[in-house]
């Protein structure tokens, strides 16, 4: 095996320093600027500000959740809406002081901590789809402005609630601590959004399933930051009536949380300073329009949603972004160095069971689609799955690795039984899946898809991106062998064929698996690249005593590689046995050349 | 005369990976091709691209005539070039009577292709009421196939009709398909494992192997040997 | 307890009536449609100025869904089109679009609040009980919109072809369905409905420019909670009508508002098909 930091050397860490350096540097103009502006701006701007810094952080959290996690949520208003409430309930019902104030700060974040988990366990569970994370964020506001109307005096009803004592600062002083408070959210969030942990999070975004199979939790998280978000929303939200002394309906509506999402499509998705950006014009502009030319603005807004929607996707962050670089690719990654780990986390056995299988069997209503199918498989072994079309082949791996597939029978991975495991639980029994198209973070480079896939075991960095990634020797061999090492800093999209099947393969042996299950490796390769995955194959299973279960068309490729073949046909298992009981067999040529034996008419 | 249905340098494929290279043929009327080769070899693809479904990266289809290498698919089946796939070829929640109508153009064209659909199959004429899905494997064959019959095609493309049929059908359906192309001069392709029915309806056969044409000729009393040893395991 | 009865009834009738046509939009094109909101009010609007100009309501009603189905068809090959690859954006671009039509019919009509004098007035004796004779005729409406769309989808050609785009589009398109064409004619009229249903519900409530709102949540959510079929709609929304009614009676109206979203979101959550298949 090739030493792979002799490959990828360190690299000068000075580039690293020098960028943060520039962009402290620019935090610190920006701060300067905040506390400079309010001596150059009259009253009437200033007030307009205030309010749109506290309602651009609540724009920060729909990008946080839209753009790099990829719900689409209408629900933040409601959130920033129980700040406002927060704040206004506790001051009206206890008046202004001290520990009032740390009343209303808790119950601001409690009750948008409870709310956002209620929803969010609404919203993610295996199998949810982004539409209906959608319609149930929709449901929130609209729930919470019926509740703020029917509480009476308690909430003010519809006039909401005004008159009560707050906060006294100067203007210039609000503007100071609004700006502050923006630019402090919006660096927290960039930070922890290029961290490693945000690269998860557009993980989630690009491809829940495979993440599901690198045994990520993936509704966790997503309900993990929406309760987050929810808590920096509602925080926005009591800022925002400290500083205007009212609390309307509106502040936690449908169209406000429209509203965030619009500015957030107008600057730019998945950029935060897009946020920034759209919150920053919209309000302003607002103020200056809508009372001038109420309707016209508001078909200004709606005109240019459609238009950035259609025509620019990436918003206006996007546009000068085309403009300024001219497309030039960012790369991200290229100096991660990738490091065989020193040593193994677990100690492996040798030998033994790896899948066991139990009258399993799969049904659609009368149809059957896998029944009574038996084999074991112990480590070590290469075992090919064949059939025609429609055996039931893929079925069969999708039953191995996700409790909740198969109608009956029993099946253990490593010795687990896997019950009605979600994968992501079975992946942690020392499973791996490829699947048959290649399976791969898009929006990632090659780098972070390995890091993400290590999440299970080495917990990525909240507020960094590790300059060091370390894998495991095989999953080291793949990349180096197919030349990924040399692309690491390149995002998966522009990878060709072939080299997304490698990634994918090197994802899934970062997961350290005991079992290994391939659907179709080497549809669509070269020449060349299947021979190349024929030997890392090879030497999984002999090398690294991996269990191997591949699922594969070429009858040549599985002669050449296999250690025994199993034939599925019409979902039973129709032939179990070394590679030349299998291939010489007359039963297989009747069935590859559709001339049924009557042995094989009566088994069906 | 013009050739019924031509390929020439087709290549296309999925997303970025590469499914047929480079593949010209030509396919004068009323003759019947057998496209032959193992599984996952790109003969489903080589149709789909044929038809439109795949999108052609280079090349050219041109099919009565004109080229239709940039017709959405159903254009093309409105010029008579009819496709028989081998997965998902039935509406399985309609009844048979639907899915028949779906082979004709206008439902004015309906009754009298019923009455001939009758003639070939009549098992169908008397279930025309009956969901689709309930239908057997190998009556929702036949229903796949009268659909197609129904369109009267120039060019007919069929996808592994014979899979999973029993022998007395797949003879049936030999007989259909040779007196429809005498009847009518249809075209066929045929993609199929079973050689012995491919062999017998086609006059010419092409292996295919990884997205290629590795050999063409004529149907002869040697072709099946030939064919044999390129798929030899 | 009679009363109840026919309100739940009568509100599942109206229920059925603004979700039937976006849940024909769901079905074929996977497509969330937010500006269906605004169809509503357009229709309503159409319903208005034919009452205005004296207009029988034989003709009033064709005059609003054409005017929907006119929007729909526009709405569909200007901005739909071209966002089918992404769904949720789609759902944006239709807000957006909703928005629009909003502020223009604000513009053209003022943003206050109007009435509609309803085609059939006065009470029905019905057991003992008097009760709206227009209400009344929202359940035969219902019935006959139900029957209508059951006859298009079963009886014609083009609803052969929308069933076939439905259940496999590749294979409706080999065998030589126009799906474009399906689609661009689903959207006018699954629009046109809405709008018609804007103008049956004109006489019930008032005319304003944002009066489709309050709808689309609910229609939004029978449309999930019935998997895209029409009859599993018409079930829910007799069921979650229904609850709505003996919520708003019982407890309180306005948490009889939130009922259907609320049963929905968690029979989504417990049962992702929804009543489909129950």
């Amino acid at each position: 095996m090739p030493e792979a930091n002799q490959l990828s050397p360190a690299v000068p860490t000075a580039i690293g320093a020098s960028a943060t350096l520039r962009a402290m540097a620019l935090v610190a103009l920006v701060v300067g600027a905040v506390m400079l502006a309010p001596l150059m701006l009259d009253t009437y701007m200033l007030n307009i500000l205030v309010r749109a810094f506290f309602v651009a952080i609540a724009a920060i959290t729909v990008d946080i959740m839209w753009g790099y996690c990829g719900t689409l949520t209408f629900g933040q208003s409601a959130f920033f809406g129980i700040g406002v409430y927060a704040l206004a309930i506790t001051f009206t019902e206890y008046g202004f002081g001290p520990w009032q104030a740390v009343l209303a700060i808790a119950a601001a974040i409690i009750a948008a901590a409870a709310v956002a988990g209620l929803t969010g366990w609404l919203s993610f569970y295996p199998g949810s789809t982004p539409l209906y994370a959608s319609i149930v964020s929709l449901v929130v506001p609209i729930v919470l402005v019926q509740i703020l109307y029917s509480g009476g005096t308690f909430t003010g009803s519809s006039s909401g609630l005004v008159g009560f004592e707050t906060f006294d600062l100067e203007f210039d002083n609000w503007f100071r601590l609004a700006g502050l408070a923006l630019v402090a959210t919006a660096v927290v969030a960039l930070i922890m959004m290029r961290s490693d942990t945000g690269r998860l999070l557009k993980a989630l975004r690009d491809n829940d399933e495979r993440c599901t199979y690198l045994g990520i939790n993936t509704s966790r998280y997503r309900i993990v930051v929406l309760v987050l978000t929810a808590i920096v929303a509602s925080l926005a939200g009591f800022g925002y009536a400290a500083f205007g002394g009212v609390a309307a309906p509106e502040n936690a509506s449908f169209t406000f949380g429209t509203r965030l999402i619009i500015m957030v499509a107008l600057g730019g998705r998945g950029t935060v300073i897009g946020a920034i950006v759209g919150a920053l014009s919209i309000e302003v502009a607002s103020a200056y329009l809508s009372g001038s030319l109420p309707y016209v603005w508001e078909l200004i807004i709606g005109i240019a949603l459609i238009t950035v929607i259609l025509a620019f996707p990436d918003g206006l962050l996007g546009v000068f972004k085309r403009i300024a670089y001219g497309g030039r690719p960012l790369e991200n990654g290229a100096t991660v160095q990738l490091r065989p780990m020193a040593t193994a986390t677990g100690t492996k056995a040798e030998s033994g069971v790896a899948i066991e299988a139990r009258e399993l069997g799969k049904h659609f209503g009368s149809l059957s689609v896998l029944d009574g199918v038996q084999f074991k498989a112990n480590r070590g072994e290469l075992l090919s799955l064949v059939g025609p079309n429609g055996a039931g082949k893929t079925t069969l791996i999708r039953c191995l690795s996700d409790g909740r597939e198969r109608s009956s029978g029993f099946v253990a991975i490593a010795g687990h039984p896997i019950d009605h495991l979600p994968p992501s639980r079975i992946v942690r029994f020392g499973l791996g899946r490829k699947f048959q198209a290649a399976s791969v973070f898009e929006t990632l480079t090659v780098a972070e898809c390995l890091r993400v896939a290590r999440t299970h075991r080495a917990r990525p960095a909240l507020a960094s991106t590790s300059p060091v990634l370390e894998l495991p020797a095989a999953a080291i061999s793949v990349v180096e062998r197919s030349g990924l090492a040399d692309r690491r800093g390149e995002e998966a999209r522009n990878l060709s064929h072939g080299l997304k099947q490698a990634l994918e393969l090197a994802m899934v042996l970062a997961l350290e698996p005991e079992v290994l299950l391939l659907d179709e490796p080497t549809a669509g390769l070269t020449r060349a690249e299947r021979q190349a995955f024929a030997d890392i194959l090879t030497s999984l299973a002999s090398g690294d005593r991996l269990c191997i279960l591949l699922v594969e068309h070429d009858l040549d490729f599985v002669r050449d590689i296999s250690s025994r073949i199993i034939v599925l046909h019409q979902g039973r298992i129709a032939l179990d046995g070394s590679v030349d009981e299998v291939v010489d067999s007359e039963l297989v040529r009747e069935i590859y050349t559709g001339q049924q034996s009557s042995s094989l008419r009566s088994a069906s | 005369m013009t050739d019924a249905l031509r390929v020439e340098g087709l290549t296309s494929g999925y997303g970025t990976s590469e499914a047929i290279s480079d593949v010209s043929f030509a396919l004068a009327k009323s003759e019947v091709l057998a496209l032959v080769g193992k599984n996952g070899m790109g003969k489903t693809s080589l149709l789909k691209a044929v038809l439109g479904f795949l999108p052609a990266w280079r090349g050219h289809v041109t099919f009565a005539g004109s080229d239709v290498t940039r017709m959405p698919p159903h254009q093309r089946r409105r010029l008579g070039l009819v496709y028989v796939p081998q997965e998902h070829a039935l509406f399985q929640d309609l009844t048979v009577r639907d899915n028949l109508r779906l082979g004709v153009l206008s439902d004015r064209d309906l009754d009298a292709a019923l009455d001939e659909v009758g003639r070939w199959f009549p098992v169908l004429a008397r279930r025309l009421r009956q969901r689709a899905g309930t239908l057997s494997g190998g009556e929702q064959k036949m229903l796949i196939v009268a659909r197609a019959l129904m369109a009267r095609p120039e060019v007919l493309l069929l996808d592994e009709v014979t899979e999973g049929l029993q022998p007395s059908l797949v003879d049936r359906l030999s007989e259909v398909l040779t007196r429809f192309r005498k009847d009518f001069g249809t075209s066929m392709v045929v993609i199929e494992q079973h050689l012995p029915f491919a062999l017998g309806i086609a006059s010419r056969y092409m292996v295919f192997k990884r997205g290629e044409i590795v050999d063409s000729a004529d149907v002869d009393a040697d072709a099946e040997a030939r064919i044999e040893a390129h798929m030899r395991i | 307890m009679l009363t109840i009865a026919l309100d739940a009834v009568t509100t599942a009738a109206l229920l059925f009536i603004i979700s039937s046509g976006l849940l024909i939009v769901f079905g074929v094109m996977k497509i969330i449609n937010f500006a269906h909101a605004a169809f509503v009010t357009v229709g309503a609007y159409a319903a208005l100025v034919g009452t205005r100009l004296g207009l029988p309501w034989a003709l009033v009603l064709p005059l609003a869904f054409a005017t929907g189905a006119a929007c729909g068809a526009l709405t569909e090959a200007t901005i739909v089109r071209r966002l089918y690859q992404r769904p949720l954006d789609a759902i944006l671009a239709t807000w957006g679009l909703g928005t629009v039509i909003g502020q223009l019919v604000t513009l053209i009509f003022g943003r206050e609040v109007q009435f509609v004098q309803a085609p059939i007035t006065g009470t029905i004796d019905l057991f003992g009980l008097d009760y709206s004779a227009y209400r009344i005729a929202m359940i035969a409406a219902a019935v006959i919109v139900a029957v209508a769309f059951t006859g298009l989808l079963s009886g014609t050609r083009l609803g052969l072809s929308t069933r076939a785009v439905i259940m496999n589009e590749m294979l409706a398109q080999g065998l030589g369905v126009d799906s474009s064409r399906v689609r661009l004619v689903t959207f006018a009229l699954g629009s046109g409905l809405a709008a018609l249903a804007g103008a049956l519900i004109t006489p019930l409530s008032s005319v304003d420019p944002n009066m489709g709102l309050p709808w689309l949540i609910s229609a939004f959510m029978l449309v999930m909670v019935s998997g895209g079929s029409l009859p599993t709609l018409a079930v829910s929304c007799i069921v979650l009508g229904g609850l709505q009614v003996i919520v708003s009676t019982f407890v309180n109206p306005i948490l009889g508002g939130l009922t259907i979203a609320i049963c929905a979101a968690i029979v989504l959550r417990i049962r992702p098909e929804g009543f489909a298949r129950a």
